[in-house]
């Protein structure tokens, strides 16, 4: 029984000396001084022992114990201050990932610009992406025979339905359901049947701002495109209006922004704008001698594609975690 | 449309380079969107053009536009003709059946010309547009269609039979044989409009002459047609037919009857220049009478309200004046200036119209930006801070966020359709025939997986934020959904993960002590097994592993954990209201059991038992694990539950413990069968 104490103890010194880390230092442990280790294990035989040797091979028994235990505190203390003078650790050995997931580039801008606008006193207008044609092209002063309304370019659901093709419908909506004066901005999925290519995808985002109230003039519009550049996209972003035409407002304006691009200023076009045609408020029962409005769309794929110098707009629908986790 | 520098100028004085037409016509709203050197040291230059000014796809018009904006003159070409032949109406009868598809028809005869090679002049303002010359009757059309804007034709008289003209709807399984050296014959619909001699269709109207009865080097006489069509009836013809001209591009976009007549005397001219001949006397018409120019009235006030911009009423005025608009102010109303906008402006009708007329010509450079805007505070929405929370908790837990298409294979949308739900199928076009809109979007995550998967990315989380839609009792739903998948990595834990997922967010949304009920529910054929998950005891979405043949359709064959979530109304009240505990100050006793029951046992069951003993001090009951093997014995398994206690008042006793411990051990045994190691 002494022999088997002394071997005991000269095996846990002997070890104890191999042990570097904490990892090895615990299995040192579980192996001599744990539950199921050896000087557990031991223990019982005590009984097996003549009575008159018993007292000292207690004595040894907890000699033995406490010799371990101190070389056990005394190797964990070594430890702990090697690892902090990082004697032996490699300090250019490279970091463990950190299992963090990541939002998606289109709806990580559409959070940002929200907020932007939010700050703007906008707030999130939403509506469905099925959408009737009244909604998508009759309300939006897209008559009948409007080439808009192509079944080539859009995509069409039995019952009169169809997918939107424009945020606009949420305008509609909202001033359906609400009295002015209102600021809101929509965003969301809109869907015209376009080949995909590296700029064409048949589905897209668009974010929608519509304001109304009294004296809402275009200058207005301007100003606030003006602000959300700056705010967006940088402090020497500027904004730019050129003439267009679209169905539900007059005057219209296709708007460009100049936003750094691979590190440069550049004139981007962003979308259309205008302010809101006096038949659009009529369809929504709105006085259009009492109140005015402006409205604008920007492609979210857009601004984020030319941001962050995404070339093919497929990259950003095909979800390869290698290409998300860029951001 | 191109636009050739040097044509431009033509109309122009003093002429304008092509930087500054280019920049003036962006001004305008006709952006640049090309520029190119030709030979004789012109420009080409290609401008955008916007759907309703039709009267600005043509030389002149932009000229026009040109003019107006920089204040230049405007010189268009004002024919005169002179007629030594007989009256027109002897040598061929037309008659207009479709005054609605036609308002207008014009027919005007030329006898004895030559055809021939055009004057180098003309050809090269053609060559300019990337138009190729043919011969001098059809390059003078051409030239009136992009000098003014009017498509016109010329037949050969002597091949049209009557010689007659008639404006017809195209008979049932009527053939035609369009021009252009490939050209096959077409079989039209009772929907085209064609323009006929006695016998067949000579002509698909305003989209392409026909091959039998067009300009020859033999012709002699000619039938000069200047019409005007239904821009609908022209597109749609066009369209079916793929049929697309440089005259259906404009008849799309209005032709205004008004300025019919002036292109085709200029045709005139310019045939009987080019080619001679003896004009015949008058013109044979069949059409609508043109309508009398409008008279339009915008107020200054109105103008300057629109734009913020203070605009002098003698401004507008000027500026209405230098685009033809003929603008008075209105001796009796101050605030009104009276208008009348040429034959060609159809775009114009309304107040707005004229207001738009005077930001254009001020140019959106004039609005000035202002420092400050008017805010008017807008509170958050709940729906929409909690969204935003789910997404940064579900990243903070390593899932990547994914964007995918909301349309997907029937087969793979059929394959997660709730019982007694219809998928939604989008119409036919072209091969996009099998596309229809998802009913969930745990097929789109799995593509996900398996695109990854295919490019060595294993052990992925996704979870999307989309919408969903299904036909249900003839009508139709859309959703907001929030699904997650991923790579299974242990099967031991079985929905464990997911289950953990959910009970954050729910924790998130309904605060701390919010309890997610979970329970077995083999109703959604996609998930084996499948549960649903219930708070409060609505049903808030559920999970399982997914079937293992809707793996198979990705490709996917290890196992994946999905869920479907709606949280729409766990939104509601986002942020919750969150009071603090103190923290306890007495120390906890914990016990471990290990309990030995039949598979079939579920935690719920144990549990409930343990809750049913009520027990004093009783802080917490968790879950540690589960195990099966050999030790154990078939059809059992080992669950390890710790059990907490804590007083809030005192430190408790190990004795106090114990006895609390046993009455569990003996309810287990009692009601679970269970048999308990310590």
């Amino acid at each position: 029984m002494l022999e088997a104490l002394d071997e005991l103890k000269a095996d846990g010194l002997a070890g104890i000396e191999t042990v570097a880390d904490t990892e090895a230092l615990e299995m040192w442990r579980i192996r001599f001084l744990g539950a199921k280790g050896r000087l557990k294990a031991i223990m019982p035989r005590i009984k097996g022992v003549p009575p008159a040797q018993r007292p000292e091979v207690g004595r040894r028994l907890n000699a033995v114990k406490r010799s371990l235990q101190s070389a056990y505190e005394r190797k964990s203390a070594e430890v702990a201050a090697g690892a902090a003078a990082g004697a032996e650790i490699d300090v250019t050995e490279p970091g463990i990932p950190v299992g963090l997931g990541r939002r998606h580039i289109i709806t990580r801008t559409i959070d940002e610009i929200v907020e932007v606008f939010g700050r703007m006193g906008f707030c999130v207008a939403s509506g469905p992406e099925v959408e009737d044609e009244w909604h998508n092209f009759d309300a939006l002063n897209i008559g009948p025979d409007h080439p808009a309304r192509e079944p080539s370019d859009n995509f069409y659901l039995a019952g009169g339905l169809m997918l939107r093709s424009q945020t606009s419908t949420v305008q509609i909506r909202t001033m359906a359901l609400t009295k002015p004066p209102l600021r809101v901005v929509a965003i969301g999925r809109v869907y015209r049947p376009d080949t995909h290519d590296a700029t064409h995808y048949s589905m897209f985002h668009q974010v929608e701002g519509l304001y109304v109230d009294e004296g809402v003039t275009m200058v207005d519009l301007k100003t606030t495109l003006f602000q959300f550049a700056r705010a967006y996209l940088g402090p020497e972003a500027e904004v730019r209006m050129r003439p267009s035409f679209f169905p539900f407002t007059e005057p219209s304006a296709e708007v460009d922004m100049k936003m750094k691009v691979k590190g440069r200023y550049q004139w981007v076009e962003m979308g259309g704008c205008g302010m809101v045609d006096p038949n659009v408020f009529e369809a929504v029962g709105y006085d259009p001698e009492h109140w005015t409005g402006f409205a604008f769309g920007l492609g979210i794929e857009r601004i984020a594609m030319r941001k962050y110098g995404i070339a093919d707009i497929r990259w950003l629908f095909e979800n390869d975690a290698r290409f998300l986790r860029q951001f | 449309m191109y636009a050739s520098t040097k044509w431009i100028n033509d109309y122009l004085d003093p002429p304008a380079t092509a930087e500054e037409q280019a920049e003036l016509l962006t001004q305008a709203g006709f952006p640049l969107e090309d520029r190119q050197e030709v030979d004789d040291s012109d420009i080409r230059q290609d401008f955008e053009m916007s759907s309703n000014r039709g009267d600005c796809v043509c030389h002149v018009g932009l000229a026009r536009e040109i003019a107006a904006v920089s204040g230049r003159t405007l010189k268009v070409p004002r024919p005169s003709l002179r007629a030594t032949g007989p009256q027109a109406g002897k040598l061929v009868t037309v008659e207009n059946r479709q005054p609605k598809e036609c308002p207008l028809y014009t027919a005007r005869i030329i006898r004895g010309a030559r055809v021939r090679p055009s004057p180098e002049w003309l050809a090269s303002r053609l060559r300019a547009i990337n138009q190729i010359p043919r011969n001098n009757i059809v390059d003078a059309s051409n030239f009136v269609l992009f000098e003014l804007g009017q498509p016109t034709h010329v037949f050969d008289l002597a091949t049209l039979a009557g010689p007659q003209i008639i404006v017809r709807m195209a008979l049932p399984g009527e053939r035609f044989l369009p021009i252009g050296e490939s050209a096959e014959r077409i079989t039209l619909s009772q929907e085209d409009l064609v323009i006929a001699d006695s016998r067949r269709a000579v002509a698909l109207a305003g989209v392409k002459g026909g091959q039998e009865t067009c300009v020859t080097d033999a012709t002699t006489d000619l039938l000069i047609e200047a019409a005007t069509f239904d821009p609908v009836m022209v597109r749609r013809t066009s369209r079916r037919l793929t049929i697309e001209s440089d005259s259906s591009f404009r008849f799309e976009r209005g032709v205004s009857p008004g300025q019919v007549d002036a292109a085709a005397q200029r045709l005139a001219q310019l045939i009987l220049e080019l080619a001679g001949g003896e004009l015949a006397e008058g013109v044979v018409v069949d059409g609508a009478a043109i309508p009398p120019t409008r008279r339009i009235t915008m107020r200054p006030s109105r103008c300057r309200g629109i734009l913020g911009v203070e605009i002098p009423t003698q401004k507008m005025i000027q500026w209405l004046d230098r685009l033809e608009f003929q603008p008075r102010l209105d001796p009796q109303r101050k605030d009104v200036i009276e208008c009348r906008p040429p034959v060609y402006r159809l775009d114009v009708e309304r107040e707005i119209d004229l207001i738009e007329e005077v930001a254009r010509m001020m140019g959106h450079d004039g609005l000035a930006v202002d420092e400050v805007i008017k805010v008017r505070l807008a509170p958050p929405k709940a729906t929409e801070l909690a969204q935003r929370a789910v997404c940064n908790a579900l990243v903070g837990m390593g899932f990547v966020e994914t964007v995918t298409h909301s349309l997907i294979s029937r087969r793979a949308a059929e394959a997660c359709l709730e019982p007694g739900s219809e998928v939604m199928s989008i119409q036919e076009i072209g091969d996009r025939t099998d596309m229809v809109l998802r009913p969930s979007l745990l097929p789109s995550l799995l593509g996900v997986l398996a695109h990854n998967r295919a490019n060595g990315l294993r052990r992925l989380s996704v979870f999307e934020t989309a919408a969903i839609f299904c036909r249900r009792d003839q009508t139709h739903s859309e959703s907001r959904q929030l699904a997650l998948a991923a790579d299974l990595e242990n099967a031991q834990d079985g929905l464990r993960p997911f289950r953990g997922v959910i009970e954050r967010l729910v924790e998130l949304l309904r605060g701390r002590g919010a309890g997610v009920e979970v329970v077995a529910d083999d109703t959604f054929p996609w998930f084996a097994p499948g549960a649903v998950a219930r708070v409060d005891g609505q049903v808030i979405g559920r999970l399982g592993l997914i079937q293992p043949s809707l793996g198979q359709l990705f490709g996917l064959s290890d196992p994946i954990v999905g869920a479907e979530l709606a949280l729409a109304d766990l939104y509601e009240g986002f942020p919750p209201d969150t009071q603090v505990r103190a923290l306890p100050s007495f120390p906890a006793i914990e016990r471990d059991i290990s309990a030995i029951v039949d598979v079939g046992i579920e935690w719920a069951q144990v549990r409930g038992v343990i809750e049913a003993q009520d027990l004093e001090h009783l802080e917490a009951i968790e879950f540690i694990s589960s195990f099966r093997g050999k030790q154990i014995g078939p059809g059992r398994k080992s669950v390890l539950i710790r059990m907490r206690f804590r007083a809030v008042d005192h430190t408790l006793t190990n004795e106090s413990v114990d006895k609390q411990v046993a009455v569990v051990m003996e309810a287990l045994q009692d009601q679970l069968k269970a048999h308990i190691r310590r």
